[in-house]
């Protein structure tokens, strides 16, 4: 044991067969990834351009976009998607600030109250959002479903909001109060462009789970068929009582999905901005 | 100030917008009664009702542990390599390691199923929801450690070899106390997400295993109920996981408020992560074990067996009351469709004794194999009505050697309720005035895929349906059952348009509104089973509401719920209890519980409908040769008698009965209080013949009754037997016709954008995408005017980027 280098890439492998390295402590992991994430994507591919007697064929691709109804459901997730988005922003931004503004300890524990629901199950949350609702006596539907939605994705909006405007550097507004500007004007001309990524980060963490959160939609919509494309996808294997159904099928819009998930991500630029995801850092 | 005001006033909105629902929530899960929103009075029992729930509880926990040791292993190990690999393979493994955190889990859960699927294993198991499970929570445990390895001093490391430590040791003694927070809040976040996952659970978790968000989503979605027999449960084991997660942050935040600012900074966090972990899982695991057991095993199996069934659907005093006649204890569980009851009784075949499914899924059960005949209880051989054996021997349930794969319970058939101010009933004698845009908004159907499927089939084959009435009885029973069972692609296409098009015609589709929606006025027809179209007259009769009953012209779907044995029940008791049950006066109890009609016949529940349900007296029916003798002895004068059938008809009360062209009329007298004899007035009177159903042998006419009113109260309970031969029993569909049919319907139900508008809203996005990468590469053109800022590179950097435009 007298060689220190093990991880110096010119002595590897020269004076023993396996020499450890910490580098190699991730290969179970990357098979595992290579194995289970990164393999049936293009399990979904082959699937989304075969039929079900297995020849190459764009059929799947052409039955979707021809078919109104689905056509209606991939725009309807987009536009709910969109408009839960912005209520998040919209009342989740204001209270990000506010904290900010706040004592630490205090700023701290309202955080905590805010974030806490997330440790209970979300199927729950929207049980008693569902019930809340009922004792109001309000109608299921497209309306109720956007609010189990809100009531459901807005901790994760808040959260990445929060810490994007606490490590802001708050001398740049003092400095714009300084030179004159007015504190509607500091607030659009530096607050609100420096907490872009926040925003961004925000709203990745929302509006991609809308399109998928079918259960929401299956709780609030009640028999209006109001819902969102995981629906689609899902229904190819929750058909009654759990048998698959159309498997092609399901791999095409799933295939969909994939697209408008790296479209968006490419135009935010979100493969960034995944650190602050889900309370990691709480 | 009002600055401060308006602040903290914002915040408790959000607070309450967030906290409300919990609470009340809360505040219910310790109400006696199951409706939210009628408080009845304070009470533990759905606390103590937990039990029930304690297997989906146990699973949840021992998958999200597992899970959790599983995934923090793998990511950290992944976590230290690929930070290490400053190369390629580290940049690889991080860009895939990130794909299950961006990707929707839906699209990671059914891409892993359809690899199953490729691979030729089954798509759902527990190994595949293990691997599920850990490959949407490994990732994260990735995203802890790394800012913890990058927070580490390098030389840390490098030291402890230059020491002498061996590689491993060094990463032993050095990295992983250094990291050592980063991955407690990675297996803290794996946890987390485990417990919160539905949709992986949902697709790969073997049929009839149940987490706690697959169960809660069955209880609560796709239905608009929220009052069904497991949501109090389930408001109670949110209290009590509400209540864990408080405790244990505040826990967690007084120990980190204790300790001074320089240690917490160092130890708390792992200090915290810590003692939540703990404390969720003692806290998870207590009421787990300490709500376990009290069901089976202490009980002799023969002393208690377990039923299935429908909520509601028995008079619980009777159970008691067999309990005292027998001393046989009964389990009573119940299910929201039947479809639950397969899968539980698939899933344990000895978790229950007697089951009450729908017919489809009987036939379904007995195909597969599921339930064995025996022997039909005394009372059910004396009682059981004529007409349900019949369909029953026809369904070959009954079988040759006298044995049952199950009796009947309740049944009815189906047909639409309509208001008969607004609704012209000849609009509704056939099907397809449903269609009709009279009513346009103001229907409602079933949102059951199987009732709605056989009103369609109606409606697309009323031709062949009205034109083959006119063979013979057995020849039209044969036709009339392939009609209404067709599945074939053409007839499901067509079934599709029918619905498509009728969908535009409602109000909506409804599980369980309908009936207080026509009370209301809200809607004017609702498509209905004959049980809830009896309440929904009773009602209407009390609030002014003039409902009536009408199965069309072409027929319809006769359902019934029977009771059947799965292979391991205990068969003595069970045939016990359905001896019980079928006494005609126990018939009679349950029909006044539920409003259903019993398939058991028998004198008691035959007074019972003529009492209740708008029967008047009964016909007595004679032969030429007894009127003649009933004249002679003057009973009657010969004005009394009204020809019925072969024979001649009079009636139990004072008056007497004249026929007109078919019609029915009563010629009635009464006695006043003066004791003298007046001529009340001539009335339309319909009578309708019971034989069918009550009479054992068919063949005294003492079961024709005449009603004032047709389509009423009476007509559903116990349609004549001419609206029961237009019937048929929709069978179960194959397992292949079954997924088209459903896929259909799911399509139906989806909402539909005309084509003007997806045009306008493609655009709009399109616009909005073409905006977004104009404004990308915006900042790529300024990068590249301004030489020496190469640097900024995509609007990740927006921060940089309007630092540096400031």
């Amino acid at each position: 044991m007298t060689e220190k280098n093990f991880c110096t890439p010119e002595n590897n492998g020269k004076k023993r067969f396996f020499v450890f390295s910490r580098k190699q402590l991730c290969i179970p992991y990357a098979l595992f990834l290579i194995m289970f994430v990164v393999f049936p994507l293009f399990v979904i591919i082959y699937y989304a351009f075969t039929g079900t007697d297995g020849a190459f064929t764009f059929n799947n691709f052409a039955a979707f976009f021809t078919d109104a109804t689905k056509i209606s459901t991939l725009l309807i997730s987009v536009l709910v998607s969109l408009a839960v988005t912005l209520i998040c922003i919209l009342i989740a931004y204001p209270l990000a600030y506010i904290l900010t503004k706040m004592k630490k300890s205090a700023a701290f524990t309202l955080l905590l109250l805010f974030v806490m629901p997330m440790w209970i199950n979300f199927v729950m949350r929207a049980m008693a959002m569902k019930e809340l609702l009922t004792l109001l006596g309000m109608g299921l539907g497209s309306f109720a479903s956007i609010i189990g939605l809100v009531y459901d994705f807005l901790p994760f909006m808040i959260l990445p909001l929060y810490s994007t405007l606490i490590k802001m550097d708050k001398s740049l507004e003092e400095a714009a109060l300084d030179l004159g500007a007015s504190r509607v004007r500091v607030f659009f001309k530096v607050t609100l462009p420096l907490s872009i990524p926040g925003i961004i980060s925000g709203a990745m963490m929302v509006f991609l789970p809308v399109m998928s959160c079918y259960v929401i939609t299956d709780t609030f919509s009640g028999s209006t068929g109001f819902t969102v494309l995981g629906k689609l996808i899902a229904w190819c294997f929750l058909g009654e009582n759990g048998t698959l159904t159309s498997v092609n099928g399901g791999a095409t819009i799933a295939l969909v999905m994939l697209i408008i998930m790296f479209v968006t991500m490419w135009l935010t630029g979100g493969f960034k901005s995944e650190g602050s995801v889900r309370g990691t850092n709480i | 100030m009002i600055k401060k005001f308006f602040s903290r006033g914002y915040i408790f909105l959000v607070l309450a917008f967030i906290y409300i629902p919990i609470f009340i929530l809360v505040i219910y899960s310790f109400n006696s009664g199951k409706t939210i929103g009628v408080w009845e009075a304070f009470s533990l029992r759905w606390y103590e009702k937990l039990a029930e729930v304690k297997d989906v509880v146990l699973n949840t926990v021992l998958l999200a542990v597992i899970t959790a040791v599983i995934s923090t292993v793998l990511g950290t190990l992944g976590a230290i390599g690929i930070y290490y690999s400053k190369g390629k393979l580290g940049k690889t493994v991080n860009g895939a390691s990130q794909i299950p955190v961006v990707n929707s889990e839906v699209v990671t859960a059914c891409a892993l199923a359809m690899t199953f699927l490729l691979l030729g294993l089954p798509h759902r198991s527990i190994l595949g929801l293990y691997i599920g499970h850990i490959i949407i929570t490994a990732p994260f445990v990735v995203l802890s450690v790394i800012p913890k390895l990058k927070q580490m001093d390098s030389s840390l490391y490098e030291a402890a070899l230059d020491l002498g430590a061996t590689p491993f040791q060094a990463l032993i003694k050095v990295v992983f106390p250094e990291i050592m927070s980063g991955i407690f809040s990675g297996f803290m976040l794996a946890i987390t997400l485990s417990l919160d996952d539905y949709i992986v659970t949902a697709t790969l978790a073997p049929l009839g295993y149940d987490t706690i968000s697959t169960a809660v989503y069955k209880s609560i979605a796709l239905t608009t109920e929220t009052a069904s027999e497991k949501v109090p449960i389930y408001r109670a084991l949110t209290t009590i996981i509400f209540l864990i997660v408080v405790i244990a942050v505040v826990v967690m935040n007084i120990r980190a408020s204790k300790k001074s600012k320089r240690e917490a900074a160092k130890m708390t966090k792992t200090m915290r992560n810590f003692i939540t972990a703990l404390l969720l899982f003692a806290l998870l695991i207590v009421p787990c074990v300490s709500i376990a057991a009290p069901v089976s095993a202490a009980e002799a199996r023969a002393d208690v067996i377990n039923v299935f069934s429908w909520e509601d659907y028995i008079d619980v005093d009777i159970l008691d009351e067999f309990t005292d006649e027998t001393g046989i204890k009964v389990n009573y569980y119940t299910f929201a469709t039947s479809e639950e009851m397969y899968n539980e009784i698939l899933k344990d075949p000895k978790s229950c004794d007697l089951a009450c499914p729908s017919e489809y899924m009987i036939m379904k059960m007995m195909k597969e194999d599921l339930i064995k005949p025996y022997e039909m209880p005394q009372s059910y051989i004396d009682f059981g009505s004529r007409y349900i054996k019949s369909v029953f021997d026809e369904l070959d349930i009954n079988q040759a050697d006298g044995t049952t794969y199950a009796i009947g319970y309740m049944w009815g058939t189906m047909g639409n309720v309509y208001n008969t101010d607004k609704v012209d009933a000849e609009d509704l004698t056939a099907w397809k005035g449903l269609l009709n845009q009279k009513y346009k908004g103001k229907i409602t159907i079933k949102d059951s895929v199987r009732d709605s499927y056989i009103m369609a089939l109606a409606i697309v084959y009323e031709e062949e349906l009205n034109a083959i009435k006119t063979l013979p009885a057995d020849e039209y029973e044969t036709k009339k059952a392939e009609i209404f069972n067709r599945t074939d692609d053409e007839t499901i296409k067509k079934v599709k348009d029918v619905l498509t098009e009728l969908k535009q015609n409602l109000y909506g589709f409804e599980v369980d509104s309908g009936k207080s929606d026509i009370l209301t006025g809200k809607i004017d027809i609702n498509f209905a089973w004959s049980g809830d179209a009896v309440y929904s007259m009773d009602e209407g009769d009390a609030a002014g509401v003039n409902l009536s009953y009408i199965v069309p012209e072409e027929g319809s779907n006769v359902w019934f719920d029977g009771w059947v044995m799965p292979k391991a029940a205990s068969t003595a008791a069970a045939t016990e209890f359905l001896d019980f049950l079928s006494r005609p006066e126990n018939a009679v109890r349950n029909m006044e519980y539920i409003g259903y009609t019993s398939c058991v016949a028998g004198d008691e529940v035959f007074d019972y409908v003529v009492d209740s349900y708008g029967a008047e007296q009964t016909f007595t029916v004679y032969s030429e040769e007894e009127k003649a003798q009933l004249i002679e002895d003057e009973e009657y004068a010969e004005s009394d008698f009204a020809a019925y059938g072969d024979g001649y008809a009079v009636i139990d009360t004072y008056g007497s009965l004249i026929e007109e062209d078919g019609v029915y009329y009563l010629d009635a007298y009464e006695f006043t209080e003066d004791g003298e004899y007046v001529y009340v007035g001539k009335t339309e009177v319909y009578p309708v013949d019971l034989k069918y159903f009550f009479d054992p042998d068919c063949t005294d006419d003492t079961y024709v009754v005449y009603s004032l009113e047709t389509g009423r109260q009476l007509y559903a309970q116990y349609s004549d037997e001419e609206t029961i031969k237009r019937c048929a029993v929709m069978q179960n569909f194959s397992d292949d016709a079954l997924i088209k049919v459903n896929e259909m319907w799911n399509t139906v139900k989806l909402i539909t954008m005309p084509v003007w508008l997806i045009i306008v809203i493609v655009a709009a996005i399109v616009i909005i995408i073409v905006l977004a990468i104009l404004y990308k590469f915006k900042d790529k053109i300024i990068v590249k005017k301004v030489p020496g800022k190469q640097k900024v590179k995509d609007t990740g950097d927006l921060t940089e980027v309007s630092r540096k435009r400031l």
